[in-house]
């Protein structure tokens, strides 16, 4: 009689202890079938315990996992291979009124051994994180907005160079085409074959032009981020037209040291050419007001990183500056909204990269870009 | 066919040198190209310069248009020099004219805009002085029939500004400055932004 009690008494404490947990508490047995539902189970999927006691627990899953979950059960109870067990790991939830919520599952399992009942019982701990991911979401959209500024803004000022990048095709064009109209006005007219030769090239110029105005849109658009295996040079090399337009009238040598293995990295081509065309103007502005002008943009493979270095003869960067230079609105150039570098440092981070910067010799700065490599058989 | 005068092309792109030279041939214009300033000033010296106008950038690698220019005023060099500009370098081409540039162009440009600035250029009466046409009084008359704001909006477009840059100087909006402009343009019968500017620098109206 004393061992029934205590049975009870322990019961109840236990009961208790899973009505008081922070996380809803769900147990079922080999079968899938639910035995114990907590209170802040019902609360977040909306069943009292009545509805679901001894109901398969795929109820609180939407497709596909609802339809699969006997499967994954069946296969864990035959092979003894865990995929779920023992860990934390986000899933999607279903409430009763059929709406998904994305929620993090932890499982564990025990066994009772009883004289005529020997079962596996595996118990989920549910935590509700729908509210974080909407903030993490809103937080994503801010950035996303911020990075398309700051494109806005690094086209803005460059915006004169642009304009003489897309004039000069356009002036080719115009004039080849002006010259093919004058060649037809005159009386004397023979030059069939130079004239369409003329046409041809204000054709291909007129294409020149839609080039670059088909890059710079593809930079401009605000966008959803889309990872892809993208090589480092090409993103590089992609960066340098978009970054060093006008660079050269401004007697900047450019030179670039791009290793044929540095090899490729998940990313967001846009964002990385971002950073990269960043970088590559701060570079180009560093240097206004000295006499040697060479901006060197090398690539190399360095061990699970790929990397990529900006460096400048500018006029360096003082310690009190490099302890802020990442910081947004910390800036030292007159126009410059201070913006730049920590956008690129949040779009670096959100790739598990590194970034820094370094003195170079004699004088400048280095901006050393680092990546995670993307595994060669992946 | 005779030639309308000799024209010195200096410009570092292939295409647009390949394009102008190509216009002003067709327009009977007899053309040199060159690919850079320094490749113009070492050709120089074996040049015959009378009856020339020198046409150039003002954006280019290594010496710049506007270097060009004024190294040639200081060597005293007398050459007509009409430079041609991307849209939003007015500032730069205001700065030619102030150095005695004849005229300026906007690239890209119609075959009757270069052949125009051309032809002022390589006329004598004009050559060294840069002057306007019209007469000082005559241009006088234009100017004060000019409300206050459309003054100012004249004198920035003068000195250089964009309609934007212009708006936000003046601190009205881009549309009210794009309706002045047009005012002044006809107010001042100015053909052009160059020509424009030609008056502006005669009136005084920026040192």
């Amino acid at each position: 009689m004393t061992g029934q009690g205590d049975k009870m008494e322990s019961e109840r404490f236990l009961r208790s202890v899973i009505n008081a947990s922070p996380n809803a508490v769900i147990t079922i047995n080999e079968s899938g079938d639910i035995l114990i539902f907590s209170r802040m189970a019902q609360a977040m999927f909306g069943f009292s315990e009545e509805e679901v006691l001894g109901k398969n627990v795929s109820i609180l899953m939407p497709e596909p996992d609802k339809s699969l979950h006997d499967g994954y059960m069946r296969r864990y109870l035959e092979t003894g291979k865990a995929r779920i067990i023992g860990r934390a790991r986000p899933v999607s939830a279903r409430r009763k009124n059929g709406d998904a919520f994305p929620a993090v599952l932890h499982i564990s399992e025990f066994e009772i051994s009883e004289p005529d009942n020997d079962e596996r019982i595996f118990v989920g701990f549910i935590e509700d994180v729908s509210r974080q991911k909407a903030t993490e979401r809103r937080l994503e959209d801010t950035q996303l907005q911020l990075q398309h500024a700051g494109r806005i803004g690094a086209m803005g000022e460059i915006a004169t160079s642009i304009a003489h990048e897309l004039n000069q095709p356009l002036t080719a064009a115009a004039s080849l085409a002006g010259a093919v109209s004058l060649t037809l006005k005159k009386k004397t007219f023979d030059g069939k074959e130079d004239a369409l030769a003329l046409i041809d090239d204000a054709v291909s110029e007129i294409r020149r032009a839609s080039g670059v105005i088909k890059q710079m849109r593809d930079f401009l658009r605000n966008r959803e981020t889309e990872r892809a295996l993208h090589s480092i040079n090409r993103i590089v090399e992609e960066s340098c037209l978009i970054a060093l337009i006008g660079a050269e009238t401004d007697g900047v040598m450019v030179a670039s040291a791009l290793d044929d293995h540095a090899g490729s990295a998940m990313v967001d081509r846009i964002q990385m050419q971002q950073v990269v065309v960043n970088l590559i103007r701060n570079a180009v502005d560093a240097m206004q007001g000295t006499q040697n002008k060479q901006l060197t943009i090398a690539t190399a493979s360095a061990g699970d990183y790929v990397e990529m270095r900006i460096a400048d003869t500018g006029s360096g960067i003082t310690d009190e500056m490099k302890k802020r230079l990442f910081e947004p609105f910390a800036t030292t150039k007159e126009d410059g909204m201070g913006i730049g570098l920590s956008i690129s440092k949040s779009i670096v981070e959100a790739h598990k990269g590194e970034i820094y910067a370094v003195d170079n010799h004699p004088a400048g700065t280095i901006f050393v870009v680092k990546l995670p490599a993307a595994k060669e058989d992946a | 066919m005779t030639s309308k005068g000799k024209v010195f092309l200096v410009d570092d792109d292939v295409a647009v040198q390949r394009g102008v030279s190509a216009l002003l041939k067709a327009a009977d214009y007899d053309v040199t190209v060159f690919p850079s300033g320094d490749a113009f000033l070492d050709a120089m010296s074996g040049l015959d310069l009378g009856g020339a106008v020198l046409l150039v950038d003002v954006r280019m690698p290594g010496i710049q248009g506007l270097e060009l220019q004024e190294k040639l005023r200081a060597d005293g060099v007398s050459l007509p020099v009409v430079v041609m500009t991307a849209h939003g370098d007015i500032a730069m081409a205001v700065r030619a004219m102030q150095n005695g540039a004849a005229s300026f162009l906007e690239k890209p440009f119609t075959v009757d805009e270069v052949t125009a600035a051309l032809d002022r250029a390589l006329d004598p009466a004009m050559s060294g002085s840069g002057a306007a046409s019209p007469a000082p009084a005559a241009l006088t008359a234009r100017i004060d029939t000019l409300t206050p704001r459309e003054r100012e909006v004249m004198v920035e477009i003068v000195k250089g500004g964009a309609n934007k840059e212009i708006a936000r100087t003046l601190d009205v909006s881009p549309r009210t400055v794009e309706v002045h402009r047009q005012k002044v343009m006809t107010k001042m019968e100015a053909g052009s932004v160059a020509e424009l500017v030609r008056m502006g620098l005669a009136l005084g109206l920026i040192a």
